[in-house]
């Protein structure tokens, strides 16, 4: 008596489970895969609105300051902080070239924030205009 | 079997659902890092646009004017160092001071150059004789010259381009009026004038502040004393003196300052061709002016080896003050190329000269007044001053000499010039890097002379600021 007897009949079923195991596994990596390209993706159109809504914060803030300061930053004024709610902080530096006299006025809240973006600003020494580096803080 | 068969078919079914979602989702995902760098990249654009701004109203410390007048002063004298009363300043290290610690060093690249939408050429021709051929071959390749000039600033189809000749001549004598005819002035681009004495220098009278209408287009002439190089005094009967042909047939200097002059605050690039074989009022040495014996005087114009060099640079001196507070370039054409046949109307000169009247006498060693080659060539001894002069005029004006050694090269010659001049009316400032990633921002400034002019500064970002 042969304890296991195994038939071609047999030999089929074993293959055609292994296979459908094999594909099933297959198909559950590629289910995981693509759920997590699609989570990958949903997290970077997220990063990107926010960027965008950062970019227009930025801008916003931007032009809250040259409301305050005037388009050409008026030296007189820089001694009061503007009222820019939807920023950490902001820093004005006037630069040494042409003659001008270096300054620095930081307006930082705190020392905590995630971005910070530069522009070229000009700035009103007595009767002429001064170059200065406004960085707004996120 | 059925079984496994259900299970398999699921499988495929949800493969061929997988891959099409990944090629999906792989799309959405190209669309959605283009829209990352076009977002990034509005706002970087929008921020050096406003950096650019700020950058034109730094102020120059000694001069207290601004970066952009400065700029346009520069592009407009095309030169770096500008006088401002008694205080010289060195504009390109003012520019390249400011961007270099604004910008950064390195990471931007400035280039002004005016918008060209009107061009006048203008060309100031010797009326004499021997430069008959230049003026027939100018008036038959005009019409291609100007189409080519319109061709090279094309932008909008509205540029215009008009060409002025002035022949220098007695605009009283009928065959100098004659030398017009040959222009087709039927076209409105194109005009043609003969100017003489009367036209060229100023009266006594002009120098008069009451007579004088201060806002004429000749006061230049009052301002930078442009007379006649002989004065009527000491004039003598049968002694030729001051408004004689020979030497205003000649100027081709206070040509010059005559058409500057014409061309004046108006917002477009004027360009002065002025056309000689002679110095500027004629190559004939000043001796020969005072001179009443004729043979004698004949003998001086056409031997004589004393070149006026002092008399033409002092034409030349006005015509460059002219030129030069006008922003005008000048191109002259050196045309001292000896091809000029040897005309009956030289007979006279030549029987005085060597007691002979052939066409020969020519080929004969007789005096500088004659070339070797069969033709007639007046004062070759002249030849090194005449392009001297030229060229320093050229220099002064942010000109070319064009050096017409063939006639049938004249419209090639003077297109290439125009080219040059075209391109080389510009100011840079730092690096152009052809294939990095860059922002450029542009403003319309205005020159001194009204035309406007493009600055455009390109910013190349930092590796951390670039999508």
């Amino acid at each position: 008596m042969r304890l296991f007897n195994y038939t071609q009949s047999d030999r089929r079923g074993v293959y055609a489970v292994l296979t459908s195991f094999f594909f099933i596994i297959v198909a559950l990596v590629a289910t995981i895969g693509v759920l997590f390209y699609q989570n990958m993706l949903v997290t970077f159109e997220r990063s990107i609105e926010k960027d965008a809504n950062e970019y227009s914060v930025v801008t916003d803030a931007k032009n809250v300051l040259f409301s305050c300061y005037g388009k050409a930053i008026d030296e007189r004024k820089l001694n009061k902080p503007c009222n820019v709610s939807m920023i950490q902080g902001y820093t004005i530096e006037k630069i040494g070239i042409n003659q001008c006299n270096e300054s620095f006025h930081d307006y930082l809240n705190n020392s905590r924030y995630d971005q910070s973006f530069v522009y070229v600003v000009p700035i009103q020494e007595d009767k002429r205009i001064c170059l200065g580096r406004l960085k707004i803080f996120l | 079997m059925s079984v496994t068969e259900n299970v398999m078919g699921g499988v495929i079914v949800m493969f061929i659902f997988l891959v099409a979602g990944a090629i999906v989702i792989h799309n959405l995902t190209g669309h959605t890092v283009d829209k990352m760098e076009l977002t990034k990249n509005k706002y970087l654009e929008e921020a050096y646009s406003s950096d650019f701004n700020a950058l034109l109203q730094a102020t120059e410390p000694t001069t207290m004017r601004s970066f952009s007048d400065l700029l346009t002063d520069a592009l407009y004298y095309r030169q770096d160092n500008l006088t401002f009363g008694s205080t010289t300043i060195n504009t390109r290290e003012f520019f390249t001071s400011t961007l270099d610690a604004a910008i950064g060093e390195g990471r931007y690249y400035m280039e002004i150059k005016p918008k060209i939408i009107e061009v006048s050429l203008n060309f100031v021709i010797d009326g004499s004789n021997s430069l008959q051929d230049e003026r027939e071959q100018l008036a038959k390749e005009l019409p291609g010259i100007i189409e080519g000039v319109k061709k090279k600033i094309y932008e909008t189809g509205e540029e215009i381009v008009v060409a002025n000749i002035y022949i220098l001549g007695n605009r009283y004598d009928l065959k100098d009026r004659q030398k017009c005819d040959i222009y087709n002035t039927d076209r409105a681009d194109i005009t043609c004038y003969v100017i003489g004495a009367e036209e060229l220098y100023a009266a006594p009278g002009d120098f008069n502040n009451e007579t004088f209408d201060v806002n004429s287009k000749d006061q230049y002439k009052v301002e930078f004393n442009v007379t006649p190089p002989y004065s009527d005094v000491g004039y003598v009967r049968n002694i030729r003196k001051a408004g004689e042909k020979d030497y205003y047939e000649a100027d081709w200097g206070a040509g010059v300052a005559y058409a500057s002059a014409h061309n004046k605050g108006m917002a477009k690039l004027v360009v002065l061709f002025p056309v000689s074989d002679e110095l500027s009022t004629s190559s004939i040495p000043d001796a020969c002016f005072h001179i009443s014996d004729i043979p004698r005087q004949k003998m001086c114009d056409l031997c004589s080896t004393d070149c006026p060099a002092e008399r033409s640079s002092a034409s030349i001196e006005k015509a460059l003050q002219v030129a030069k507070t006008n922003g005008h370039i000048v191109n002259p054409i050196y045309s001292f190329t000896c091809d000029y046949d040897y005309k009956p109307m030289f007979n006279t000169y030549f029987e005085i000269v060597n007691g002979r009247s052939t066409s020969n006498v020519c080929s004969e060693p007789v005096c500088s007044g004659c070339s070797v080659n069969n033709g007639v060539c007046f004062h070759p001894d002249c030849e090194s001053v005449i392009l001297e002069q030229m060229n320093h005029v050229a220099d002064e004006t942010f000109g070319k000499v064009i050096n017409l050694e063939d006639i049938q090269n004249l419209v090639y010659d003077i297109s290439t010039t125009i080219d040059d001049n075209i391109e080389e009316y510009k100011f840079r400032l730092g690096e152009e890097y052809e294939y990095a990633a860059r922002f450029v921002s542009e403003r319309s400034l205005p020159l001194p002379n009204k035309l406007m002019t493009d600055a455009k500064l390109f910013i190349y970002p930092n590796k951390n600021e670039v999508a």
